[in-house]
């Protein structure tokens, strides 16, 4: 392997050409100048352009709403995280709604929990670190507290998103990130639709292999 | 490949399905790329930014390649590099032994195909399934994919539903393409939980961050990368990107060019396996380096922004020639303009060549480069290397162009050919030639423009002498 | 003066025609000059669309230089692989149009995109035929946008309206950039409705050496566009390229239809009179 790859940068090393250094200049100015209002009508018409349930909650009640999105699709088995407050919130307030609804805490690693990972999860709920309206599109930082399957697996994902927290653009974000450039999360995700393709002649369809249903709830 | 570039053309052309299929699908996607650049403005600056960050990536590549290892080496990812394809394959089935692996699954790579793995793999026993819901369906029908963003683009709903019939005993309502997405989740989902080795391929790699940027819809990428507790990411060493601030641009560019999206349905940014602490993801992520050719092309200078391409298939989309061929016709991983161009530095010149003849060079492709590569100049440059290469045995092509150089070179020579062609005007050819099976032969005029120029300019002269 | 010509033993009506156009544009005030590669197409086959692009730039105010001693910009070799003989016939091409530091004008865009952006290509760095070619490039034009300002649109005389479609080549489009102008000049034209074939951007499947080498997807190419543009119902094909009106055109005659198609230089020669004596 050293071998390959001393031969490798060897061959690249013997490029000839000029010192191309630029700077180059990528606008991170949101144009025209957006307030946070218009920044969040942004962020849902894009969403919903792409099949995104949006709900715009008062961060005090936002469970009354998912609630109601539990019974009204009979979502039974969900799947949260731990450490969380408003995900404890969302939880305690599930479980009271109705005695069919149950929580998986995702406490233990994916390979005990994978058979009920894929197999009895009708919904999970997790938190967005950020969004950006320009795109629709949710920033997950899965950790310790919310594994990567939790967004990916179950049919339903449900992404608390708080207001306060909605960039304008992809660039803004990142030039100041919320996250450690010296210690990168393992993973970061952007999601922007439920999970979909148009492989089959063009024709888009939703839920190939990701969740086929995405509700955001706003939390002002 | 048995049979030759020009009856694969034929065979396609005379196809009226495929002809259908194509059309209707370079269609749509041109619309839906036109669409998400309707901006001029942002259209050209946005391309300009792209150019300029593929550009110098390539020329620092001997930097940045280094420096992405280590930052992924401090990340825990495990770093290989892989000088040709056969490399490549070595090391993903050291790791399958290693691991004892039975199942891989695959997220899309075009780099996977290019080396040939899951058949290598496939050899050596491994079973190796796609999940990309295209890709499944070209493994299904065993062919290969006929574009790099949507492998199965030239079959149609209803082949689909009786390949799935067919192949897979599963009946689903005639023009149902829900059905047909839920039977490949279903069945791959199983997959997913099973699998020993998840592979992909890499978009762009952030090489001060270590970090590994994959762009989907389906879910299969993530789920791939995520699921099985060892991932293998295959790259070719040009995707690298110095850091983190061009990836909205080079995101908005692939994405819009390649399906019209503003952005896919997830980008994942990949930088470490599963650490401690954290529960999912997988145990050891491996990156493979893979060179098979790219080194050498970087040290062309002529050549060298072959490497800028960042595979999002808008050149192929907007080739009049593609359209009517489809991928298949082409023979190769990559088809149309960047696969003419790509393919002939890969594999060769003298065998590969063949594929630069099918470009009328009209230039669409390089009008809708979103990194600004000049594919039609690539294509005669690589149309004139090869003829430099070839020039040792007369061909007789060289013969006709030496003719036509001693014609045009010499003006009194010329006119009196224009006048030879002019005088055997009404001469009808009998035998049918490449241009008379389908059109009629042009008449030399009585008189060239040359002549009646030359009539007056006499005129002038008597007039101005009177 | 005339009646010496005109009565001159032998001389037909297209003598007579000429000299009138002679004597008028001789007749006028001293013009800029302007140099006119004619291209080799126009040349052999298509020697009207050269005159009528004469008879346009001196209708515009110009003189036109027309060196004997050119014949062709080098396309063909070049885009089959072939740069040596190219860069020989360049060379000859550009010392030709260096003589005077004036416009070169092209009725062509596909000619005109070889001299202008390809030629100073050809050269080292920096070395005087570099020089020399770059700033032919630089005053190389292709014919309809050079004079597209410069036609007397308000001088229009009456004529029956007619219905046309534009093939805009692919040079045009590209490498020119002028298909804009061709499509803004016949929009200012009174009594002419342009129309545009579906897929109007995509190649007519000429290419050069493209229909011989790949004849049979260039021939699917071919029929595509034509079909497309018979689909508009114009009366009239026009383009700026004569390869690709000779590609569509010969087609058309091929399947026994008539060959519609006409240069743009010569619809506009024959919308503004100039081949009627006024």
């Amino acid at each position: 392997m050293n071998k390959a790859r001393n031969a490798i940068l060897a061959r690249l090393k013997k490029q000839t050409k000029p010192n191309f250094s630029k700077h180059i200049q990528f606008a991170s100015k949101p144009s025209p100048h957006l307030n946070r209002g218009k920044t969040s009508a942004l962020l849902i018409k894009k969403l919903e352009e792409n099949r995104v349930e949006v709900h715009c909650v008062n961060s005090k009640n936002f469970e009354d709403t998912l609630v109601q999105v539990a019974l009204d699709r009979k979502l039974n088995t969900w799947l949260i995280g731990k450490n969380l407050s408003k995900i404890e919130q969302a939880g305690t307030a599930l479980t009271a709604a109705s005695p069919d609804i149950s929580l998986v805490h995702y406490t233990q690693d994916y390979e005990t929990l994978k058979k009920t990972l894929f197999h009895d999860i009708d919904a999970s709920v997790t938190l967005a670190k950020t969004a950006i309206a320009e795109t629709g599109t949710l920033v997950l930082i899965p950790d310790q507290n919310e594994p990567r399957m939790m967004s990916l697996v179950p049919p339903v994902h449900i992404v608390l998103l708080n207001e306060c927290d909605i960039l304008n653009n992809f660039q803004q974000l990142v030039d100041n990130p919320p996250w450690s450039t010296q210690k990168m999360p393992s993973n970061i995700v952007f999601i922007s639709s439920p999970s979909k393709t148009a492989d089959i002649q063009q024709t888009l369809a939703y839920g190939a292999h990701g969740p086929k249903t995405l509700i955001v709830f706003i939390l002002s | 490949m048995t049979t030759s570039f020009p009856t694969r053309i034929k065979q396609a052309l005379a196809d009226p399905q495929l002809r259908s299929n194509f059309r209707g699908a370079m269609d749509f996607l041109r619309n839906k790329r036109k669409l998400a650049f309707s901006d001029e403005n942002e259209w050209e600056a946005l391309k300009k930014q792209g150019a300029a960050v593929r550009q110098d990536a390539i020329q620092r590549l001997p930097e940045l390649l280094p420096q992405l290892e280590q930052q992924c080496l401090n990340n825990g990812i495990q770093v290989h590099w892989a000088e040709d394809g056969q490399e490549a394959n070595n090391i993903v089935l050291s790791i399958a032994h290693q691991h004892q692996a039975q199942l891989v699954i695959k997220g899309k790579s075009m780099a996977t195909e290019e080396i040939e793995l899951n058949d290598f793999l496939e050899q050596h026993n491994i079973e190796c399934i796609e999940s990309d819901m295209g890709e499944y369906i070209v493994q299904l029908d065993n062919e290969k994919p006929s574009h790099i963003i949507m492998p199965a683009i030239h079959k149609n709903t209803a082949q689909i539903t009786d390949l799935f019939e067919n192949k897979l005993g599963i009946s689903t309502p005639e023009g149902d393409v829900d059905a047909l997405i839920g039977v490949g989740r279903t069945i791959l989902r199983e997959k997913f939980e099973q699998a020993d080795i998840g592979i992909s391929g890499v978009n762009f790699a952030i090489a001060d961050t270590g970090t590994l940027c994959l762009v989907e819809n389906e879910g299969n990428g993530r789920l791939s990368t995520t699921a099985p507790p060892v991932h293998i990411a295959l790259m070719g060493i040009e995707k690298v990107i110095p850091n983190i601030k061009a990836l909205p641009t080079l995101q908005k560019l692939l994405t819009r060019s390649a399906t019209g999206q503003h952005i896919t349905s997830y980008l994942n940014l990949i930088s470490s396996p599963r650490k401690p602490g954290e529960l999912d993801g997988p145990k050891e992520v491996h990156l493979i380096l893979l060179d098979n050719g790219r080194a050498k092309i970087s040290q062309d200078q002529q050549l060298q922004s072959t490497l800028a391409c960042i595979r999002c298939g808008a050149c192929m989309n907007h080739c009049p020639v593609y359209t009517r061929i489809g991928g298949h016709a082409y023979g190769s991983t990559y088809p149309g303009p960047i696969g003419q161009i790509l393919t002939p530095q890969l594999k060769g010149l003298e065998q590969e060549g063949e594929l630069l003849d099918a470009c009328s060079l009209n230039g669409a492709c390089g009008e809708a480069c979103p990194v600004e590569i000049d594919l039609p100049e690539l294509i005669r440059t690589l149309r004139h290397r090869r003829q430099v290469t070839r020039h040792k045995s007369w061909s007789l092509e060289a013969f006709v162009w030496f003719i036509w150089l001693q014609i045009h070179q010499h003006p009194r020579l010329y006119q009196l050919a224009t006048r030879l062609a002019a005088s055997f005007r009404a001469l009808k050819l009998k035998t049918p030639t490449n241009w008379t099976r389908t059109r009629t032969m042009p008449k030399p005029a009585k008189s060239s423009f040359h002549q009646q120029m030359q009539s007056i300019q006499k005129l002038k002269v008597r007039v101005k002498n009177e | 003066m005339s009646a010496s010509i005109n009565n001159r033993a032998g001389t037909n009506k297209a003598d007579t025609h000429k000299t009138t156009i002679v004597k008028k544009t001789m007749n006028t005030q001293p013009k800029k000059q302007i140099y006119l590669f004619g291209t080799c197409l126009i040349d052999m086959f298509y020697p009207q669309a050269g005159l009528d692009a004469v008879a346009l730039l001196e209708l515009s105010g110009y003189e036109v230089i027309y060196p004997q001693a050119q014949t062709c910009c080098g396309q063909p070799p070049y885009n089959s692989g072939f740069k040596s003989p190219a860069v020989k016939v360049a060379k000859q091409t550009i010392q030709l149009f260096s003589a005077q530091d004036i416009p070169l004008i092209v009725p062509s865009a596909s000619c005109a995109a070889m001299i202008k952006h390809h030629y100073p290509t050809f050269f080292i760095t920096n070395s005087l035929e570099a020089k020399q070619a770059k700033q032919l490039g630089q005053r190389t034009f292709e014919l309809i946008d050079f004079i597209a300002d410069k036609l007397p649109y308000n001088r229009q005389p009456l004529r029956p309206p007619i219905k046309v479609t534009l093939h805009e080549s692919c040079s045009a489009l590209r490498e020119m950039n002028v298909a804009s102008t061709w499509r803004h000049v016949l929009n200012k034209l009174d009594n002419v409705k342009v129309t545009y074939p579906e897929n109007r951007q995509e190649c007519c499947g000429f290419g050069g050496t493209f229909s011989i080498k790949s004849d049979a997807v260039s021939a699917v190419m071919t029929q595509d566009k034509c079909q497309n543009l018979i689909n508009t119902a114009a009366k009239q094909i026009l383009s700026g390229d004569c390869g690709c009106l000779m590609n569509i055109g010969e087609h058309l005659k091929f399947e026994g239809n008539k060959n519609p198609c006409l240069h743009l230089a010569s619809f506009l020669v024959e919308h503004f009179g100039l081949n009627h004596d006024h």
